[in-house]
């Protein structure tokens, strides 16, 4: 068998075997001794509740999956949408100001945003998505116009021009497809970010809320126990650490 | 087109402070939170629930206008010396990561230039600057115990602002080995060295102002990202800066320290990002070109 796809099925396997844990995570609320080490029926130890950081962990591991398959595509259509609704309407001067908008958005310190957003609107998962995805868009759609911009001015768009083809029609089936790789890439590229993001706010205790858990917010619960109880915080720092490589390793194969 | 951007910049941070006051006002009439919360559990503001719209809006940004945030819920402090005092605690950790994301970025910078087998390694341990700084902050702080050293001494900022500036040294010393590599190979530089001029007097005289450029660009980016992450780093070490007293704040539902905190850092962050784009076009002889 080749080595490849040997290492394609243990892939498989392991993501198999850790969706499990992440649904048991749901499911399950036993409570055992508190504060105990590391031992073979508590892989990672146990919290000052009593609940396993084994399960926690899976658990905050399914909260970042969710919350990646939610915001990615959201992200991701509604930017195309703005950015070719920006292109296809744009005159000169509202361009300027759009553009300038932008680069101003740009600069902002999102994250403070973000957290002024959340304190109005009131903590928790779903608002934290919803926020990040409002603070994501602005960028994701000045990728999409400056793509669409540059590839308008190519003599093929011209041509298609000159056939007498409507502009809707152009920028559908010739604008649109000479886009779509770069902008993917792209908002795969933004993964790290969006973890970031939700690691940010799940530590300042505004994204998920409990019986759920997020990586932050284990990482805070640790922070007490930094000395006495270190398997309350090593393992969320290694699969932290494991999970940023891969998605690291994942976003420059693309 | 730097002044109208410059215009643009100042109109917007204007904006911003009128449509601060408006994100209340939506939620409060969009329904997504009742108006007792938004206007006394959060915002603080001395205007009745039933007040107009017009009211909550004015009563808010003469508050914003004014840096009036009210009172700490949690210390009984004016929020705005409560922010000064942390701005200072903070700037100790900030302003020697600024120095040595700079300082440490360029010196391997060219040191990736002048080796191959340099950019191999770097290149290699480049996924070190994406593992959150929070990661390092921990790692750090139990080493510093482990080893016996008294991390709540002064030594503390100097961890602060090296986690500070993991990410950043990266950053700096990329942009720093991509400039050098397109200007030696740019027209520019060739045309200079025709012109009988050597390699030392060319980046003397004309080309170290584009690196400069190149840093100033990104300063902005670099505090913004200090400024927003902050707490990763403060919170674990217990310095007493911005960070730490968001946290506390928000532990504790400190709703004025919150707010002012927010609003405050992304007026001073949109002014330092306007002085930036000020200065400059004074240093950019292409910008004065334009």
């Amino acid at each position: 068998m080749p080595k490849i796809f040997k290492r394609k099925i243990i892939f498989f396997l392991v993501f198999i075997l850790l969706l499990g844990y992440v649904y048991k995570s749901f499911i399950t609320s036993e409570k055992a001794t508190h504060l105990s080490p590391p031992s073979l029926q508590y892989w990672f130890g146990t919290d000052l509740t009593g609940s396993d950081i084994f399960l926690k962990s899976m658990n905050a591991l399914g909260i970042e999956i969710l919350t990646i398959s939610i915001v990615l595509p959201a992200i991701y259509f509604l930017g195309l949408f703005l950015g070719m609704i920006l292109s296809y309407f744009s005159n000169d001067k509202i361009r300027e100001f759009f553009l300038n908008l932008i680069h101003y958005w740009v600069t902002l310190p999102v994250l403070l945003i973000a957290l002024f957003l959340l304190i109005l609107i009131g903590a928790g998962q779903k608002n934290a998505i919803a926020v990040m995805i409002f603070i994501l868009i602005p960028t994701q759609a000045l990728y999409v116009y400056n793509q669409l911009e540059t590839i308008k001015k190519n003599d093929f768009v011209i041509a298609k021009m000159s056939y007498g083809l409507s502009k809707s029609y152009i920028y559908i089936y010739h604008l649109f497809p000479n886009v779509q790789k770069g902008f993917t890439n792209y908002t795969l590229a933004r993964m790290p970010e969006i973890l970031m993001m939700n690691l940010a706010l799940n530590f300042l205790g505004l994204g998920v809320q409990p019986p759920f858990s997020g990586f932050g917010r284990l990482l805070y619960d640790g922070l007490s126990f930094m000395f006495s109880a270190w398997w309350m915080w090593v393992f969320v720092i290694i699969l932290i650490t494991v999970l940023f490589t891969l998605v690291d390793n994942f976003v420059t194969k693309k | 087109m730097t002044i109208k951007r410059i215009i643009y910049r100042l109109v917007f941070l204007i904006l911003t402070i009128l449509i601060i006051p408006l994100v209340p006002i939506a939620i409060i009439f969009l329904g997504i939170s009742n108006p007792e919360y938004v206007i006394y559990g959060t915002l603080n503001l001395d205007v009745s629930h039933r007040a107009s719209v017009w009211e909550i809006y004015t009563t808010f940004l003469r508050h914003i206008i004014l840096f009036d945030f009210g009172t700490s819920t949690a210390s009984g402090q004016l929020v705005i010396i409560e922010i000064g005092s942390a701005l200072g605690e903070s700037a100790k950790s900030i302003i020697p990561a600024l120095c040595f994301s700079y300082g440490v970025g360029t010196f391997i910078g060219v040191f990736i230039i002048k080796s191959q087998r340099v950019e191999n390694l770097w290149k290699k341990s480049a996924f070190v600057f994406y593992v959150p700084m929070i990661v390092f902050s921990y790692v750090f702080l139990y080493l510093l115990d482990l080893m016996g050293i008294d991390f709540l001494s002064s030594i503390k900022y100097l961890f602060t602002s090296l986690i500070l500036s993991i990410y950043p040294i990266y950053v700096v010393s990329k942009s720093f080995s991509r400039t050098i590599f397109e200007t030696t190979r740019s027209d520019f530089f060739s045309f200079h060295q025709s012109c009988g001029f050597n390699k030392k007097q060319i980046w003397k005289k004309f080309c170290k102002k584009f690196v400069f450029i190149d840093y100033l660009s990104f300063f902005e980016n670099l505090v913004i990202y200090m400024f927003g992450f902050i707490f990763f780093v403060e919170t674990p070490f217990g310095i007493h800066g911005i960070g730490y007293k968001f946290v506390f704040a928000i532990q504790r539902f400190d709703y004025p320290v919150i707010i002012g905190f927010c609003i405050f850092s992304i007026i001073l962050l949109s002014a330092i990002g306007i002085v930036i784009e000020t200065i400059k076009p004074t240093l950019d002889p292409r910008a004065i070109s334009e």
